[in-house]
C-alpha cells in the first residue's frame, strides 16, 4: 500500500470539510528503467523511482488541484487547505466509505520491471538488434537500440467512496539506425510497445527488427525530392493512423468539446466522415500499448465508438467533461503523472478495417503519394487545423509505387480529411505512440488499415 | 536550506562508502497555476516537489538513478541502483568527477529571484482577465480555450565529491492566452505567452493584442501558390526554427556519432554572414546560468563565426574525448545522464537595414506547426504547416494560411540573403536575432 487508507479517508474528510462537491486522492509510484545500446556497447543503464499524490478537488465544475511527494498526513491537508482556501463553503456532507473495489486484471505482465528478469539477457537482444542493422549494409554509420521499462502503481481514493489500485507495467523496444552514403545522410525508426512485461520483447525477432529499422534508413538515402500541392494520397497501415488520432480523435474529447473548442462539438449524431470510417478507441485490449484497466479516476476501462458508417456517435469522456456536456464517462479520464489533473485522452483509437487490399487502392491513383511509415503529428482542435509528417513514402505513378521520397508533411483540418477518406484497406495493425495534451504525455495506439484520401495538401521541396 | 544540503550531502556519503565518486543534483520546486473559463478558475494547482539524482563513477563505470522520495531508505536505494546500473555500464574513461572548488558558489541574484508581495486575489484577477479581455476585443471571438497564469520558485543544488557545491534559487512568472475567433463558417486561432522574474513585468496586453490580432488577420488567410518565396520568421519562430536543429551544436552526438556535423569544426556551415554564440548570462536574457550541470562557472562560446563552425557545446566529458576546450555547456537533470545543452542563443547583427530587408515581396511566418516531427536532424530536410503574411515593406498584401515550407536546413543556412543590423529579442528574452531573409524555401499551396 502507497498510502494508507484512513489517511486518505482523513485527508478527503478534511476537503469535504472545506466544502468540496467532491475530492480524490492519486497516488503513484513510478519505477522506470532504461538500457541503452550505442557503438555497439552499453552505453547507458538508468533509472528511478517517481513518487507523488495528486489531491483534486471539484467544486460545481471548478477543479483544484495540488501534489506533494510526502505521504504526510499533515503535509496532505496543507495542501487541501492551500487550494481550497478561496472556495471555502459549508461542508456538502459525508463522503461514503471507502471500499476496495477489485479489478479485473486484463493485462497481465509475467516479466515486469519488478520480476527479477535478468539484465544480461536485455543487454543480448538489444545487441542482437544492433548487429542485424549493422550486417544490414557497410552504409549504416550508427545504431542506438534501447529497451524502457516501467511499472507505474497507482491509489485512487475519492469522496464517492471508491478504492481501487492498478498495476501497469509498461515495455518499449527502440531502434533508430543512421545510415550515410557520401554527403546524403538518413535515419530509421520503430518504437513497438506493450502494456505487459519483457515478455513482450521475447516476441519480437531482433535480427528482422534490426533489418527493417536499417532497410527505412537505407531506402531514403536514395529518396527524391517530395512534391508539393494537392494530390491523392495513400496511407498504409499501423502508425498511419495518426491521421485519425490528430485529425479527428483530439477533437473528441470532451477536454475540447465541453468549451466548444472543437469543430465537432455540436456534431454528434450527424455525417462527419465518408461513410467508409468507422472509429472506435478501445482500451479493453489485452497487453495494448494504449490499454488500461482503469483510467485514472478508477473506472474501468471500455470500448467506445467514435464514429460508425461516417456518423459521430461519441465522445472521449472523463469526469468533469460528464459533468459539463452531460455525456456519460466512458473511462478516458487519464494523466501523465500524480502532477496532473485527469483530462478525456484517447486509448487506443483506430478505424476500423475495411475490405480493400493495398494494392487495390493503389492501382486507382494516376500521380500520387503512398506514404508507408508516418511520424508524428499535431492538431489545434478548436480550428481542426492538423499536420503531419510521412517518414517513408513513395511516389505513385499510374497505379504502380514508384521512387521514395524524402520526408513530407500532409496538413489540412478534420472535418475535410474525413470526408476525403474514400477506401479503408482490409490490411489492419496497430502501433505504439506518445500523444502530449493537457494532461502531459500518455501511451496511446494508433491505427488503421490503409486508406486512401482523395485529396491533400502535401509538403515538399520537389515540384 | 540547510535540510537540503544534508541531503546531497548524505547521498554523496553514501556513494563514498560504496567506494564510489559521485555528484547530485536536487530540484525542489513550489507551482502555483491558474487558468480561466468562463469567468471563473477552471483550474487551481499548487505543488510542493522535490526529486533528487545521484550520477556514480566506480571503476570507470558510470550509473545514474533518481528518487522524489527523500527519505534515507529512498536514498539508499537509489545510490544501490546507480550502483548496479554502473556495474553494468561499459567501461567510460571521459566521464569523471573534476570540477573541484572548495567555496559554496551561489547563483542566485535579485535579478532572478525578486521578492514578490503580489495577493493571490491579484493574481486570480490577473488570470481571470486574460480570458476576459480577450473576449472583450470582438463579438466573434468564442473564447480562450487556453489560457493561464503560473508561477514557479525553484531551487538547484550541485554537489560533488570533490566538494564543490554550487547553488541557484528563482522565481519564473509567465502567461498566456489564446483567441479563437470564428465568423462566417471560418475559425482562426493564435495563441501568445510571456515570461518574467516579477509579477508586475508580465505583459499582459501584449499577449492579448498579438493571441487577438493574429487570430483576426488570419480569419480571411488563404493559400497562397506554391513555389519559392523570401522568407522571414517572427523572432519567436526563428528561435523554435534554430533551436529544432539545436543537437548539431551537440559534442555528446558528435561523440556518439549521431551528429552529422561531428567532422564539420573549422569547417563552413552557412553563409559568411552569420555569427552564432551561447551566453548563459547575458545581460539582457531572461535565462541566466552562472554554473553548467557539473559545476563548472559558465561563460560565452561562439559556436558559428563567419559561417565556420568553431565548437559544439562541451562537458568535461566530452572536451576530454575531443582533447578540447570544456565550454561550461554539461548539462544534467536529475532524472538524466550527462549532456550537454545551450542557453541564451544570439546571433551576430549584419549590415543590411529593415528597409532593405523588407523592399521587396517576402511572406513572414509567424507560426509553425509540426516543426518538431516535420524535421530530420540527420538528413536535415524539414517540412511543416505555416501561417503568416505575404507583405512587401510594412504592406500586406494577403494573409496566408494552409500551407506548408519546406526546404533543407543545411542548405538554408547558406541561402541567407540578407541580415539586419538591428537585434531583436524573442518574446521570451531568450533569443536574439537581428531580421534575416532566407531563400531557398519551398512553399506548398495552390
Amino acid at each position: 500500500m502507497l498510502l494508507e487508507k484512513d489517511v486518505a479517508g482523513r485527508v478527503i474528510d478534511h476537503a469535504l470539510n472545506q466544502g468540496a462537491d467532491f475530492a480524490e486522492l492519486f497516488v503513484e509510484k513510478n519505477q522506470n528503467g532504461r538500457i541503452s545500446i550505442l557503438s555497439s556497447k552499453v552505453h547507458e543503464i538508468a533509472g528511478g523511482v517517481d513518487f507523488g499524490i495528486g489531491i483534486r478537488l471539484i467544486y460545481g465544475t471548478k477543479v483544484l488541484y495540488g501534489y506533494t511527494n510526502s505521504t504526510n498526513e499533515e503535509e496532505l491537508k496543507r495542501i487541501t487547505s492551500l487550494i481550497a482556501a478561496n472556495d471555502l463553503k459549508a461542508s456538502a456532507g459525508a463522503k461514503s466509505a471507502l471500499v476496495n473495489q477489485n479489478i479485473k486484471d486484463i493485462h497481465h505482465a509475467s516479466l515486469g520491471l519488478d520480476s527479477d528478469f535478468a539484465m544480461d539477457e536485455k543487454i543480448k537482444f538489444l545487441f542482437e538488434v544492433d548487429k542485424a542493422a549493422r550486417a544490414t549494409s557497410d552504409k549504416v554509420d550508427q545504431v542506438n537500440s534501447l529497451a524502457l521499462q516501467r511499472l507505474q502503481s497507482v491509489e485512487i481514493f475519492n469522496s464517492e467512496g471508491l478504492y481501487t489500485t492498478d498495476n501497469r507495467h509498461y515495455v518499449r523496444a527502440v531502434a533508430q539506425v543512421f545510415a550515410k552514403d557520401g554527403s546524403e545522410q538518413s535515419t530509421g525508426y520503430e518504437g513497438p510497445g506493450a502494456l505487459q512485461g519483457w515478455e513482450f520483447i521475447n516476441t519480437i525477432n531482433a535480427k528482422e527488427f534490426g533489418e527493417k529499422v536499417a532497410k527505412q534508413a537505407l531506402i531514403k538515402l536514395t529518396a527524391a525530392e517530395c512534391p508539393a500541392g494537392k494530390m491523392p494520397v495513400i496511407i498504409d497501415n499501423g502508425f498511419g493512423g495518426v491521421i485519425f488520432h490528430e485529425a479527428c480523435g483530439h477533437l473528441l474529447e470532451t477536454t475540447s468539446v465541453a468549451k466548444k473548442a472543437s469543430v465537432f462539438w455540436d456534431k454528434l449524431d450527424t455525417m462527419i466522415a465518408n461513410e467508409c470510417v468507422s472509429a472506435v478507441d478501445d482500451g479493453t485490449i489485452e497487453g495494448q500499448w494504449g490499454s488500461i484497466n482503469i483510467d485514472d479516476e478508477g473506472m474501468p476501462t471500455q470500448k467506445t465508438q467514435l464514429i460508425k458508417d461516417g456518423k459521430l456517435t461519441g465522445f472521449l469522456v472523463d469526469k468533469v467533461g460528464s459533468m459539463k456536456t452531460g455525456y456519460e464517462r466512458t473511462g478516458s479520464g487519464r494523466r501523465q503523472n500524480y502532477r496532473f489533473a485527469p483530462a478525456s485522452r484517447m486509448r487506443n483509437t483506430f478505424i476500423e478495417p475495411g475490405t480493400t487490399s493495398l494494392d487495390e487502392m493503389i492501382s486507382t491513383i494516376g500521380n500520387g503519394i503512398y506514404c508507408k511509415k508516418m511520424g508524428g503529428g499535431s492538431v489545434q482542435p478548436g480550428t481542426g487545423e492538423f499536420n503531419f509528417s510521412a517518414q517513408e513514402s513513395y511516389l505513385i505513378k499510374d497505379g504502380k509505387i514508384d521512387q521514395p521520397l524524402k520526408s513530407a508533411t500532409l496538413i489540412g483540418t478534420g472535418p475535410e480529411v474525413l470526408k476525403q477518406i474514400s477506401v479503408v484497406g482490409n490490411n489492419f495493425e496497430l502501433a505504439a505512440g506518445m500523444c502530449g495534451s493537457v494532461s502531459g504525455a500518455v501511451p496511446t495506439t494508433v491505427g488503421q488499415a490503409a486508406i486512401k484520401v482523395d485529396e491533400i495538401l502535401v509538403g515538399g521541396q520537389g515540384k | 536550506m540547510s535540510d537540503l544540503n544534508n541531503t546531497v550531502n548524505k547521498i554523496i556519503d553514501m556513494a563514498k562508502k560504496k567506494g564510489a565518486e559521485s555528484d547530485c543534483i536536487l530540484d525542489k520546486s513550489n507551482l502555483l497555476s491558474l487558468k480561466a473559463e468562463d469567468g471563473e478558475l477552471s483550474e487551481y494547482k499548487v505543488s510542493g516537489s522535490q526529486v533528487v539524482g545521484v550520477r556514480v563513477i566506480k571503476d570507470n563505470r558510470v550509473g545514474t538513478s533518481y528518487s522524489e522520495a527523500i527519505d534515507d531508505q529512498s536514498l539508499e536505494f537509489m545510490v544501490n541502483q546507480a550502483l548496479e546500473n554502473a556495474r553494468f555500464s561499459k567501461e567510460d574513461l571521459n566521464q569523471k568527477i573534476s570540477v573541484e572548488r572548495k567555496e559554496e558558489y551561489i547563483g542566485t541574484t535579485d535579478k532572478i529571484n525578486a521578492s514578490d508581495s503580489t495577493s493571490l486575489e491579484d493574481k486570480t484577477k490577473f488570470a481571470l482577465e486574460l480570458e476576459s479581455k480577450i473576449k472583450e476585443k470582438d463579438s466573434h471571438v468564442k473564447g480562450a480555450p487556453y489560457n493561464g497564469f503560473s508561477e514557479v520558485e525553484h531551487t538547484r543544488l550541485y554537489v560533488n565529491s570533490n566538494g564543490t557545491l554550487c547553488q541557484q534559487d528563482e522565481k519564473t512568472f509567465s502567461c498566456y492566452t489564446s483567441a479563437l475567433i470564428e465568423k462566417d463558417g471560418k475559425q482562426s486561432m493564435h495563441y501568445h505567452s510571456s515570461v518574467a522574474r516579477k509579477f508586475n513585468k508580465l505583459d499582459m496586453n501584449s499577449v492579448i493584442d498579438e493571441s487577438f490580432n493574429h487570430a483576426w488577420n488570419l480569419l480571411d488567410g488563404s493559400p497562397i501558390k506554391t513555389g519559392n518565396y523570401r522568407i522571414i520568421f517572427n523572432n519567436d519562430i526563428l528561435h523554435n526554427f534554430i533551436s529544432n536543429f539545436g543537437s548539431l551544436f551537440s559534442a555528446k552526438g558528435a561523440m556518439n556519432g549521431v551528429n552529422v556535423w561531428k567532422d564539420k569544426i573549422g569547417s563552413s556551415v552557412a553563409t559568411k554572414r552569420l555569427t552564432l554564440k551561447d551566453n548563459p548570462t547575458y545581460e539582457d536574457a531572461f535565462t541566466y546560468c552562472p554554473f553548467d550541470d557539473e559545476g563548472s562557472l559558465t561563460r560565452e562560446t561562439t559556436l558559428i563565426e563567419d559561417g565556420v563552425l568553431k565548437t559544439f557545446f562541451h562537458n568535461t566529458a566530452t572536451a576530454d574525448y575531443f582533447k578540447t576546450e570544456n565550454t561550461a555547456n554539461a548539462s544534467r537533470s536529475p532524472k538524466g545522464t550527462l549532456g550537454v545543452n545551450g542557453t541564451n542563443m544570439i546571433i551576430s547583427t549584419g549590415t543590411d537595414t529593415e528597409n532593405d530587408l523588407r523592399e521587396d515581396e517576402y511572406f513572414e511566418i509567424i507560426s509553425l506547426q509540426g516543426l518538431g516531427s516535420g524535421s530530420d536532424v540527420v538528413s536535415g530536410d524539414f517540412s511543416c504547416a505555416a501561417s503568416g503574411y505575404l507583405k512587401k515593406g510594412d504592406k500586406v498584401i494577403q494573409s496566408v494560411k494552409g500551407v506548408t515550407i519546406s526546404g533543407n536546413y543545411f542548405k538554408v543556412l547558406n541561402e541567407i540573403s540578407g541580415i539586419g543590423n538591428t537585434l531583436h529579442a524573442s518574446s521570451e528574452n531568450t533569443f536574439f536575432s537581428p531580421t534575416i531573409v532566407f531563400e531557398g524555401m519551398t512553399i506548398g499551396g495552390q
